[in-house]
């Protein structure tokens, strides 16, 4: 009788601690998952933040004439010369369409394309948010409809970017990710 | 069986320890990512604060030059900068050159500027007079209107003035009240001294304005064509720049004015001062036209004056004034005491300045930047 007590009671226990240690595991895991997701859409993020601030700080840098050619909620085209060679270039900003990201689970994440002069677009930017406001010089927004008007647009000297990234996949049906708002003052605006 | 759990319990400890390394990692990871983006911007925060300091210098002294690198600590963190001539996309320019640097974090900013100092300040296309009104107009007493052209102290420098009075309608003098200005023949001024007779050379009555008389002081600098879109003085008034000022209620002003002071009212701002320190626009307006700028008795005024109306005139204006309304509350008398007006294009393009459109910063309506990469 004592042999069998001695049995189940070490089933039960043995039971407990390994449902423990595999519930401690799944935690770990799911919590590992989640900070690797979230170091990651960080290090896009940042990664990205650098691309845009180096690009949209030197808007109209060396330019004579129109500087901002287009400018919309998610879209903005500038020249500037981007590498200081003294040709004008061009710089397109503009997302794609979230169903061209079929292959993830995240439903809202979209490319955002950098296009430099005639270039291919390319994009290795995944965002789920992209916003650009506008500003005159006396900090007045500027809305999106009358920035269509190229003498308006002439009045723009502060971009406002916000964006937003997540990862491709869930943890727990949550989606990790990181944002990141910036008032770029261009200089030569 | 206890071989087994002692064998999970050491596998579950081992699965644990890598993932909480993994997991360290990440977070280290992350930590060190933020540390580098922090650095980064707290490096270009040195470099532009190091390019306002040294423009803020040019501001004041447009031949200096640092062409040996010189280190300063700004920030918490490093800088080098030079300012050196250079020739750059065929000009003569200005070169200001910094590397900011914060824990090895680097920026470098690259700054030219133009080798004089310019200011963004202008003259209204069509301000013609240091009186521009629409309606009838009468001075009286012994006020002085001189359309030819003074300093901003005051000085006359001859024969590059204006007409005394423009309006759209006539002029009556009253009184000992005295009106002088500039005519041009073939483009040569020829200055009249302020007088009681002899000054219709320097008056011109029913005038046309072109496109219309304006009835907004953003039209009064140019309207929509010149940068100033519906209510853009009152939006620069009220966000305080320059220590402009905006309000309903003219008893809250605080003198002396400066910038633009915009004083939205629909009545009367009365027995007022306008002492002034440098030079700006005084707005007086409403919707209706129907805001006045009455009795102004104290204090020297240089700039730019526009008001829906405006009654008796009894002290020193340098620069110009501007009536909006075609019907004045008290008829036509701007001057009835020893009031003076006296046209200054420095004046009035040391007005301007606060209202024109900058880039940012007081010091950019001194140093013109050209290009600006970082």
């Amino acid at each position: 009788m004592q042999y069998w007590l001695d049995i189940v009671g070490s089933f039960l226990i043995g039971g407990l601690i390994l449902l423990i240690l595999v519930n401690l595991n799944l935690s770990m895991s799911n919590s590992a998952a989640e900070n690797l997701n979230t170091n990651l859409s960080q290090g896009n993020l940042t990664t990205t933040t650098y691309v845009i601030e180096h690009d949209i700080y030197k808007i109209g840098y060396r330019v004579t004439g129109e500087k901002i050619v287009i400018a919309d909620s998610a879209e903005l085209k500038f020249y500037t010369d981007i590498d200081n060679n003294g040709t004008k270039d061009s710089i397109h900003y503009y997302l794609g369409d979230p169903s061209q990201m079929f292959f993830t689970f995240n439903p809202n994440d979209r490319l955002l394309y950098r296009v430099m002069n005639n270039e291919k677009p390319t994009s290795s930017i995944i965002v789920v948010d992209f916003n650009l406001s506008y500003y005159d010089s006396t900090g007045a927004i500027i809305d999106y409809t009358s920035l269509k008007n190229a003498s308006v647009r002439g009045k723009v000297k502060t971009v406002t970017v916000s964006m937003g990234v997540e990862s491709a996949d869930p943890v727990e049906g949550e989606y990790q990710g990181a944002e990141w708002k910036k008032n770029i003052i261009a200089k030569n605006l | 069986m206890s071989k087994m759990i002692l064998i999970l319990v050491v596998g579950a400890f081992i699965t644990y320890g890598i993932v909480n390394i993994t997991s360290n990692d990440n977070v280290t990871n992350a930590t060190e990512n933020a540390a580098d983006n922090y650095s980064l911007t707290k490096a270009r925060n040195i470099a532009n604060s190091t390019a306002e300091m040294i423009l803020a210098n040019l501001g004041d002294n447009i031949n200096w030059r640092v062409t040996s690198p010189v280190t300063v600590n700004v920030l918490g963190g490093e800088t080098i900068y030079k300012v050196e001539d250079a020739f750059f996309n065929g000009d003569s320019l200005i070169k200001i050159s910094i590397l900011g640097n914060y824990f090895n974090n680097l920026k470098t900013v690259t700054i030219y500027t133009l080798r004089n100092l310019k200011s963004p300040g202008f003259l209204p296309v069509n301000m013609y007079a240091p009186v521009t009104t629409n309606n009838n107009i009468l001075t009286a007493g012994t006020i002085t209107v001189d359309g030819r052209d003074h300093t901003m102290a005051g000085a006359l420098i001859p024969n590059k003035g204006t007409w005394g009075i423009w309006t759209t309608k006539t002029f009556t003098q009253k009184g000992a009240s005295s009106i002088g200005g500039t005519f041009y023949t073939a483009g040569v001024g020829t200055d009249i001294a302020p007088t009681k007779v002899g000054y219709m050379p320097v008056v011109a009555q029913n005038q046309t304005y072109p496109g219309g008389f304006p009835t907004t002081p953003e039209e009064v600098l140019g309207g929509i064509s010149n940068g100033f879109d519906k209510d853009r003085l009152k939006i620069i008034a009220q966000r305080g720049i320059y220590g402009s000022q905006y309000v309903t209620d003219p008893t809250n002003l605080k003198y002396p004015l400066k910038g633009i002071t915009y004083v939205e009212i629909t009545d009367s701002m009365m027995d007022c001062s306008v002492e002034a320190t440098g030079a700006g626009i005084l707005i007086v307006h409403n919707k209706s036209l129907t805001a006045s700028i009455k009795n102004i008795n104290a204090g020297t005024f240089r700039g730019l004056i526009i008001a829906d109306d405006i009654v008796h005139i009894q002290t020193t204006i340098i620069g110009a004034i501007f009536s909006l309304t075609p019907s004045p509350s008290e008829g036509n008398a701007i001057g009835l005491g020893n009031g003076s007006v006296l046209y200054s294009n420095e004046a009035i393009k040391e007005a301007t300045e606060f209202a024109a459109t900058h880039n940012f910063g007081w010091r950019k309506k001194r140093v013109a930047i050209k290009y600006w990469f970082e």
